[in-house]
C-alpha cells in the first residue's frame, strides 16, 4: 500500500484513502467547440503511458477530498513528489526511479 | 386552505441511526457508545471568508487542517482546507446557524445542515488504539494521532471522520446507511482483540 | 470404520536428556491413523522422527517415497494434512512447522490407497515419459473432442494428470474459523529472532525505537535454540535469550510477535505479517481467531532472517533419511531426536564436520564423512580427529539404496567404488541467505564467488541486513554483532540515537567459525536422477534437457521445468538449479542471473488476508430510515450496489408477480408509496452554483427559477451519458440535486474534479446529502388528496405548486423539502424529511394511504411503472456508448458550454444509424422478453450476423395486461413498425418497434 503526501493535508496518508484520477496536465480548451476533431479526440483519448515518471492525478476522497497531482514512476511505483493543480511539474533527476538519486 | 384538523397531525420523533443496534464493549478494553445528540453543518469558505465569519465563530477555524478546535460549545473538525464539519452540542446548537448566518451576510460560502447525515459514535478506554487500528490505516498512537486530531479516513470498509477527544476516546461520525456496518464490525474487532487477550498470546503488550 | 493403531515403539529415538522439549508431559498424536506420542515443544516433524518415522509423503509427479529434509519452513517434502474436525482441515502444511498438540490428527498426501503401498508410484517407472515440458509435447492432439469442439488436453488429459499429480486436498466446508487483522506503525521491523535479530531489536530498543520483532516459529530465538554450545556475555545461549526476551518485553515500545511470518514487503515500507494465533492449541475457543494479518508500516527494517542450507544434488537425493546436516543438528539438539543410528555425511563444506561431530558424541555410528571437494577442509577435519571418523574426500556420490528409507550411499573416489551403509544421511551444500524479502523489495542479487551465495549488488534505503541473511555461514559472534550494529543503525537512520550498550559478545569454542567456501556449482554429479526441486520433482536431467531445447534465460527455465514453482518457492532448490543450468550452458553464475522472489515468502491462508471480510462484514450493507418499517411489513428486498432496497411488499397469498402487479395498479389508480431514500443528493451552494451547474448538465439551469426543478442529463466529456437527476433551485444560491442511487460516488467526484481543476474560477461548494434525507415518493391521483392534511405551510394545489415545483414547509410536524416530481407518470411528490424523521413519517404516509386504499410499493413496481411512461434507468438504457438523442432527450442548444457538448458535435455522434431508444411489442404470445436479449432482422440468422440492438428493459404490463419491452435498436425511431426477432434457445420471438411511451404520451395525468 503506498503512502502519499497530500499536499493539502501536509502529511502522508495511506494509499486506501485515495483513488487514481488518469494522467495530470491534459488540459480542457476554453473554447472546447473550436477545438478541431483530432485535437480533441486527442484530448478525450491520447495519453502518454510512458515507462518512467508520470505526473498524474489523485483524489484524497476519503480525506480532505481535494484533487492534487503527483509525479511516479510507473516502473518502481515510487512517487517522488506531490502538488497542487495550477504548480508547475517537477522534473526529476533519477532516471530510474529507484531513489539511487535520492541517497 | 384545506380543512387540516389538529388531532390529525401527529407530531413525529426522530429515531437515531443507532437505535435497534447493539453497541460492543468489553470491560477492561472498550466501550462503545452512542454520542450526545449534536447539530451538524457543513461550512465552507475560502481563507477570506473564513477570516470574516471569526465574529461568530471566534477562533473556531483557525485550526490547522486535520485538526479540532472546541469554542464555546461549539467544535469545528476542519477536514480540508476549505472545509469544516461543525459539531454543536446542546449549548451551541440553537445559535450556531444564526450567528453564521448572521455574520457570513454577503460572505462567499457554504453551510448545510447535515445533523442527520451522520451518527456519533464514541470509542473508548484503555484499549482504543490497539480496537480501531483492526480496520484504521492510520498511526493512532499519541505521537500520530494526538488529542485534537480530526479527520476524515477509513475504518474497515466505511469512511469516517475520526476525532480524538480524549487519551483514551474518539468520536467516529459515521453516515447513517454505514453505522449498523461500523458497529457491526467494531463489535467483531472488539471480540477478536479480547480473545486473543484471553488466551494471553500477545507477550510483550 | 476407521483403523487407529499404535506405534509400535515410543519414541525410540528421543535422547533421554536435552534439547528445549517439556518431557513430563506427554502429548498423544496420530499420523496417517497410527497413534505416536511426542512432547510440548516438538514439532510434527520431530516428533515422527522421534518415532523414526522418515516416510511421510509422495512426490508431486513421480509419487516417490520422501522424508522430511528440513527443520523449517523451507521444507519441500514433509507435507501434511492436519485435521482438526470435519471443516477444519487443512492441506499443505510443513510438519517441520506443525507445532504437536495433543490429538493432532496428521495425514500424509498424493497417495492412494496408502503411503506405502502408492499406486501411482508406477510413475517412477515411467519417469523416462515424463520429461520437462512434458504435458506440451505429449498431448497436443487431437483436436475436436465433443461438440463445442475443446481440445483433448482440457477435456481429457489435464483432469487426468491433475489427479495424479497434485498436493493435498482443499477442504470443501466453508472456513468456520475467524481471522483479525491489525494495522501497526514501528520505526524498526525485526524480520527473524534468531541471534541477529535478537541483537538488533535489543539496540533498536535501547535507542529509543518502536520495534516490532516477528519471529515465525513459536520460539523465538532461531538458531540458538539448537546452540548448546556457545556462551553469550558469560551465559548461556539458551538462557541468554530467555534473559533478552525478558528485557526486550520490558519496554512498552517492543512487541514480540513470536508464531509470525513476514511473508511480504509491499511499496513504501509496508510488510505483511501473517501471525498463527490458535493452531497450536489443542483445544482452541472456536471464537479466538485462528490468525490475524498484520499491516506494518516500518521506517527501517532490519532482515535477520538467517540462511537456509543447499542439498547437494547426487542421484537419488530425495529418499527418506536423507536430510539437511543442519537439520539433523537442530533435531539433535532442539528436540533432542536422533535422525538415525548410522550415518553418513556427504557435506561440501566444513560446518557438517561439526554436526557429525556431535552425532558421534551422542553414540550415533558415524560410518564416513564424504566431502565431494577436491580437498577437504582442514577445519572440518580437526573437528572429528579424536572421534576417529572416517573422511573420504574428493569423493563423487554415485547414488543411493533403500525402499522408504534410504540404506547405503554408493561413492566413488579414486578408483575405488564403495557403498556405505546407513540408515541416514546428512548433506549440507553450503548456506543461502534467506534474502526473500529484500529480493521482494526490488533489491537486486547477483552470484557472488567469494561468498558462495546469491547476495545483494547494492544496500536498500531503509534496509539491513544482519547476521546469516547477510553473511552466509556467519557465526554467533558475527551474527550478534552485526544484528546489533544494524538495529543500532535503523534507529538512528529513523531519528531515534540514545546511545546503546555494547553488543552482546559470544564466545567461541571450539566450533569452526567460518567454513571455507563450497563449490559453486555441482558439476560433477553422476548421471541418474539427481533432484534439484523436491517439491514438484524437477532433475539436473530437466534442467539439462531445457538447456539443449534452446532455453536460455533463467525465467524461462524455470517455467518450462517448473523448477522452484511449488508453494515452497524453490528455497532448497533455486541454487542448485542455477548452478546445474550454469554447468548445462557452460556460463558462469553471476551471469546467468536469478528468478525473481515474489510474496509470501511461506504460503498464506485466505482467511487471514480476507480478516473480518466475510459474512454479514463482507461489504457494508446499506439501509435506509425506512427499511425497519419496510421488514415489519413483510418486503421482500433485493440488493442495489451496497443497498437493500424494499422489492415488493406481498400480502397474504401473493407472489412476486401478483404483488407488483397490485402495487402497479394501486399506483395507478389510487396512490402509491415508495422509499426513495437511496438516492444521491447533492447541496449545491455558492455565488456561482447556478453557473457551475449550467457547465455540469445538459440541460440548461443558470436560468432556472428558484422554487422550480428540472431534469437534467450529465454527460461525461466523451459526450456519453453519465447519469440523470432533479435540479431544484432552493434559493439563488443553493440548489438541490439528485443523482441515481448507484451514481451518487461517481457523480459528487465528478463534479469535485471540474470544480477543483478546470472551472476553479467558480465559488460555489458541493456537500453530499444523500444521508441527510429520507425520501418518500407518494405517486397517483390520489397523492394530493394523501398528503394534504398531513402537511403545513404548502399550498398542493396545482397552480401553486405545478409540476416540477418544490417547495418548503412541514408534514407531520417535521421541516421538508416537497418536489412535485414523478418517476412514475402519475401526479406525484416527493417528500424530503431529515433522515431521522423519516422512518415516523413513513409510517404515517403509509397508514393514511392504506386508509385511502393505497399500498406502498418496491422497486419492482417502480420499474414497471417507469417503463410504461417510457423513463429510462442510466445503465440499463444506457451503456456507456449512448449520447442523449439517442434516448429522445435534449442534446443542449445554445452557445452554452457544457461537459461533453464538444464530442456531441463528432462526426460518430451525427450517424443515423446509431442505437435509439424504442419499444417494444410482442407480437407472439409468450410472456417477457429476456432483458440483454439481441434483436436481428431474420428469426434464424447465421451465426456471425451482427445484431440490430438488444432489450434494455422487459416487464409484464399490468396496465397493458402485455409484455412490454425497451430496446436499444440500430437506426431507432426511423424502424418504427419493423418486425425483428429475438431470437432464443427455444426459438425466436417476434416483436414489433412501437414508441417506447407506453402510457400517457400526452403527459396529463402528470400535470393534473
Amino acid at each position: 500500500m503506498l503512502l502519499i503526501r497530500c499536499p493539502f493535508c501536509e502529511e502522508e496518508r495511506p494509499e486506501v484513502e485515495f483513488r487514481y484520477a488518469g494522467e495530470a496536465h491534459v488540459v480542457r480548451a476554453a473554447d472546447p467547440m473550436g477545438e478541431s476533431d483530432e485535437a480533441w479526440a486527442g484530448y478525450l483519448y491520447l495519453r502518454t503511458n510512458p515507462k518512467g515518471w508520470h505526473a498524474e492525478r489523485w483524489h484524497h476522497v476519503h480525506g480532505c477530498g481535494r484533487f492534487f497531482n503527483a509525479v511516479r514512476h510507473t516502473m518502481s511505483d515510487r512517487i517522488v513528489s506531490t502538488y497542487k493543480p495550477g504548480e508547475a511539474r517537477p522534473e526529476p533527476d533519477d532516471a530510474q526511479g529507484t531513489g539511487e538519486a535520492a541517497r | 386552505m384545506p380543512d387540516r384538523g389538529a388531532e390529525r397531525l401527529s407530531i413525529v420523533a426522530s429515531i437515531s441511526p443507532l437505535a435497534g443496534l447493539t453497541l460492543p464493549g468489553r470491560q477492561g478494553l472498550v466501550q462503545v457508545r452512542e454520542a450526545p445528540a449534536s447539530g451538524r453543518l457543513v461550512l465552507r469558505a475560502g481563507p477570506d471568508s473564513a477570516r470574516r465569519l471569526a465574529s461568530a465563530m471566534g477562533t473556531a477555524l483557525e485550526g490547522r487542517i486535520n485538526m479540532a478546535v472546541t469554542v464555546e460549545g461549539c467544535t469545528a473538525l476542519r477536514l480540508g482546507p476549505d472545509e469544516w464539519l461543525l459539531l454543536a452540542d446542546a449549548e451551541g446548537d440553537p445559535w450556531l446557524a444564526a450567528r453564521i448566518a448572521e455574520a457570513g451576510r454577503g460572505v462567499p460560502m457554504a453551510v448545510v445542515d447535515v445533523s442527520h447525515r451522520s451518527a456519533g459514535v464514541l470509542v473508548e478506554g484503555g484499549s482504543v488504539e490497539d480496537v480501531l487500528a483492526a480496520g484504521c490505516p492510520l498511526p493512532l498512537d499519541g505521537t500520530g494521532f494526538p488529542v485534537g486530531r480530526a479527520t476524515r479516513t477509513v475504518i474497515g470498509k466505511a469512511e469516517v471522520v475520526l476525532w480524538r477527544q480524549s487519551g483514551d476516546r474518539f468520536r467516529i461520525e459515521v453516515a447513517t446507511s454505514f453505522a449498523a456496518y461500523l458497529v457491526a464490525y467494531l463489535g467483531a474487532v472488539i471480540a477478536d482483540e479480547a480473545m486473543i487477550r484471553r488466551a494471553r498470546l500477545q507477550p510483550g503488550r | 470404520m476407521k483403523r487407529e493403531r499404535m506405534a509400535a515403539t515410543a519414541e525410540q529415538f528421543r535422547m533421554a536428556v536435552g534439547g528445549r522439549i517439556d518431557r513430563g508431559q506427554r502429548l498423544s498424536f496420530t499420523f496417517d491413523g497410527i497413534t505416536y506420542t511426542g512432547h510440548p515443544g516438538d514439532t510434527l516433524a520431530s516428533a515422527l522422527l522421534a518415532n523414526g518415522v522418515h516416510l511421510v509423503g509422495r512426490s508431486f509427479k513421480y509419487h516417490r517415497p520422501r522424508g522430511i529434509l528440513s527443520a523449517g519452513s523451507e521444507e519441500p517434502n514433509a507435507l501434511v494434512t492436519v485435521k482438526r474436525d470435519w471443516r477444519r482441515v487443512t492441506p499443505n502444511l510443513r510438519a517441520t512447522e506443525v507445532e504437536l498438540y495433543d490429538g493432532l490428527v496428521a495425514e500424509s498426501q498424493n497417495r492412494w490407497p496408502s503411503l506405502e503401498r502408492d499406486a501411482a508410484s508406477l510413475n517412477d517407472r515411467l519417469s523416462a515419459l515424463l520429461p520437462a515440458g512434458f504435458y506440451y509435447k505429449t498431448f497436443m492432439g487431437p483436436k475436436g473432442f465433443g461438440r463445442v469442439g475443446r481440445s483433448a488436453w482440457k477435456q481429457v488429459y489435464e483432469p487426468a494428470i491433475r489427479r495424479m499429480a497434485g498436493l493435498g486436498k482443499a477442504p470443501i466446508e466453508a472456513d468456520p474459523d475467524r481471522y483479525a487483522s491489525r494495522f501497526a506503525h514501528c520505526d524498526v521491523l525485526v524480520a527473524g529472532g534468531g541471534p541477529a535479530g535478537l541483537a538488533a531489536a535489543l539496540a533498536a530498543a535501547e535507542a529509543g525505537s518502536s520495534v516490532i520483532l516477528a519471529d515465525e516459529q513459536a520460539e523465538i530465538g532461531g538458531s540458538l535454540l539448537a546452540e548448546t554450545h556457545i556462551k553469550i556475555d558469560g551465559t548461556p545461549a539458551w538462557d541468554w535469550v530467555g534473559r533478552t526476551l525478558q528485557r526486550l518485553a520490558g519496554y512498552d515500545r517492543v512487541l514480540l510477535l513470536p508464531r509470525t511470518t513476514v511473508f511480504g514487503a509491499y511499496p513504501d515500507q509496508m510488510f505483511g505479517l501473517a501471525e498463527r494465533i490458535s493452531d497450536h492449541l489443542a483445544e482452541p475457543d472456536p471464537v479466538l481467531p485462528r490468525e490475524r494479518l498484520w499491516q506494518v508500516r516500518a521506517k527501517k527494517i532490519v532482515l535477520a532472517t538467517g540462511a537456509i542450507e543447499r542439498p547437494l544434488v547426487f542421484p537419488d537425493n530425495d529418499r527418506p533419511g536423507i536430510m539437511l546436516a543442519g537439520a539433523v543438528e537442530t533435531y539433535l539438539h532442539r528436540y533432542g531426536v536422533l535422525a538415525g543410528t548410522r550415518a553418513v555425511v556427504v557435506t561440501a563444506c566444513d560446518e557438517a564436520y561439526g554436526v557429525a561431530r556431535d552425532l558421534a558424541g551422542h553414540g550415533v555410528r558415524v560410518e564416513a564423512i564424504v566431502d565431494v571437494r577436491e580437498e577437504a577442509g582442514d577445519g572440518g577435519r580437526e573437528l572429528v580427529r579424536t572421534a576417529g571418523t572416517r573422511v573420504i574426500g574428493n569423493a563423487t556420490v554415485l547414488g543411493t539404496t533403500g525402499r522408504h528409507r534410504v540404506s547405503a550411499v554408493n561413492v566413488e573416489f579414486g578408483r575405488v567404488r564403495e557403498s556405505l551403509a546407513c540408515d541416514v544421511v546428512l548433506m549440507s551444500a553450503g548456506w543461502q541467505p534467506t534474502l526473500h524479502l529484500f529480493s521482494q523489495m526490488r533489491g537486486k542479487l547477483r552470484w557472488s564467488d567469494d561468498e558462495q551465495a546469491l547476495m545483494p549488488i547494492a544496500s536498500l534505503e531503509n534496509v539491513h541486513l544482519a547476521g546469516a541473511a547477510a553473511r552466509a555461514g556467519a557465526s554467533v559472534r558475527a551474527a550478534l554483532g552485526s544484528g546489533h550494529a544494524a538495529g543500532e543503525a535503523a534507529s538512528k537512520a529513523s531519528g531515534k540515537s540514545i546511545a546503546v550498550a555494547s553488543p552482546p559478545l559470544a564466545d567461541v569454542d571450539d566450533r569452526v567459525e567460518a567454513s571455507p567456501r563450497p563449490p559453486a556449482r555441482s558439476a560433477r554429479v553422476a548421471d541418474g536422477r539427481a533432484f534439484v526441486d523436491f517439491q514438484n520433482d524437477v532433475t539436473s536431467k530437466d534442467i539439462r534437457l531445457a538447456a539443449r531445447e534452446g532455453f536460455r534465460s533463467v525465467e524461462h527455465v524455470k517455467r518450462y521445468t517448473t523448477s522452484g514453482m511449488a508453494t515452497d518457492q524453490g528455497k532448497t532448490s533455486n541454487v542448485n538449479a542455477l548452478g546445474v543450468m550454469a554447468g548445462a550452458l557452460d556460463t558462469d553464475l553471476a551471469a546467468l542471473g536469478h528468478t525473481t522472489f515474489r510474496a509470501p515468502f511461506t504460503p498464506v491462508t485466505f482467511g487471514t488476508l480476507a480478516g473480518s471480510a466475510r459474512g454479514v462484514l463482507f461489504d457494508p450493507v446499506r439501509r435506509t430510515p425506512i427499511d425497519p418499517s419496510a421488514r415489519e411489513r413483510g418486503a421482500i428486498f433485493e440488493a442495489v450496489g451496497q443497498w437493500e432496497r424494499a422489492r415488493f411488499f406481498p400480502r397474504v397469498g401473493e407472489d412476486m408477480h401478483s404483488a407488483v402487479a397490485r402495487e402497479c395498479r394501486t399506483a395507478r389508480s389510487s396512490v402509491g408509496v415508495f422509499d426513495a431514500s437511496t438516492l444521491g443528493k447533492i447541496e449545491v451552494v455558492g455565488p456561482d452554483a447556478a453557473t457551475f451547474l449550467d457547465r455540469m448538465y445538459v440541460n440548461g439551469l443558470a436560468k432556472l427559477p428558484v422554487g422550480r426543478c428540472r431534469y437534467a442529463i450529465m454527460l461525461n466529456e466523451a459526450g456519453f451519458v453519465m447519469d440523470d437527476g432533479i435540479v431544484a433551485r432552493m434559493a439563488p444560491d443553493r440548489f438541490h440535486v439528485t443523482t441515481t442511487t448507484g451514481g451518487a460516488a461517481r457523480v459528487l467526484a465528478h463534479m469535485e474534479d471540474y470544480l477543483q481543476t478546470e472551472f476553479t474560477d467558480l465559488a460555489c461548494w458541493l456537500t453530499s446529502v444523500t444521508e441527510q434525507w429520507g425520501v418518500i415518493a407518494v405517486q397517483g391521483p390520489r397523492a394530493r388528496e394523501l398528503l394534504m392534511p398531513l402537511v403545513e405551510d404548502v399550498d398542493l394545489s396545482s397552480s401553486a405548486l405545478p409540476h416540477m415545483g418544490l417547495a418548503e414547509g412541514r408534514v407531520l410536524g417535521v421541516p421538508m423539502r416537497l418536489f412535485r416530481v414523478s418517476f412514475t407518470g402519475e401526479l406525484g411528490y416527493e417528500i424530503n424529511v431529515p433522515a431521522g424523521f423519516a422512518r415516523g413519517v413513513w409510517d404515517e404516509i403509509a397508514k393514511q394511504a392504506e386508509a385511502i386504499g393505497g399500498a406502498l410499493y418496491g422497486t419492482e413496481a417502480m420499474h414497471v411503472l417507469r417503463a410504461e411512461k417510457g423513463y429510462i434507468i442510466v445503465g440499463q438504457e444506457s451503456d456507456g456508448t449512448v449520447i442523449p438523442r439517442d434516448l429522445g432527450l435534449p442534446m443542449g442548444a445554445g452557445k452554452r458550454d457544457f461537459v461533453g457538448k464538444r464530442s456531441l458535435a463528432r462526426p460518430d455522434m451525427q450517424k443515423t444509424d446509431r442505437p435509439g431508444l424504442v419499444g417494444l411489442e410482442c407480437v407472439d404470445d409468450g410472456g417477457p422478453l429476456d432483458e440483454g436479449a439481441q434483436l436481428t432482422q431474420r428469426p434464424d440468422p447465421p451465426a456471425g450476423t451482427p445484431a440490430s440492438g438488444y432489450v434494455t428493459s422487459s416487464y409484464a404490463s399490468p396496465l397493458l395486461g402485455r409484455p412490454i419491452a425497451l430496446a436499444l435498436v440500430n437506426g431507432g425511431r426511423a424502424r418504427m413498425g419493423e418486425v425483428l426477432y429475438a431470437p432464443m434457445p427455444v426459438g425466436a420471438r417476434k416483436v414489433r418497434v412501437v414508441a417506447p411511451v407506453f402510457y400517457d404520451p400526452e403527459g396529463a395525468r402528470l400535470n393534473a
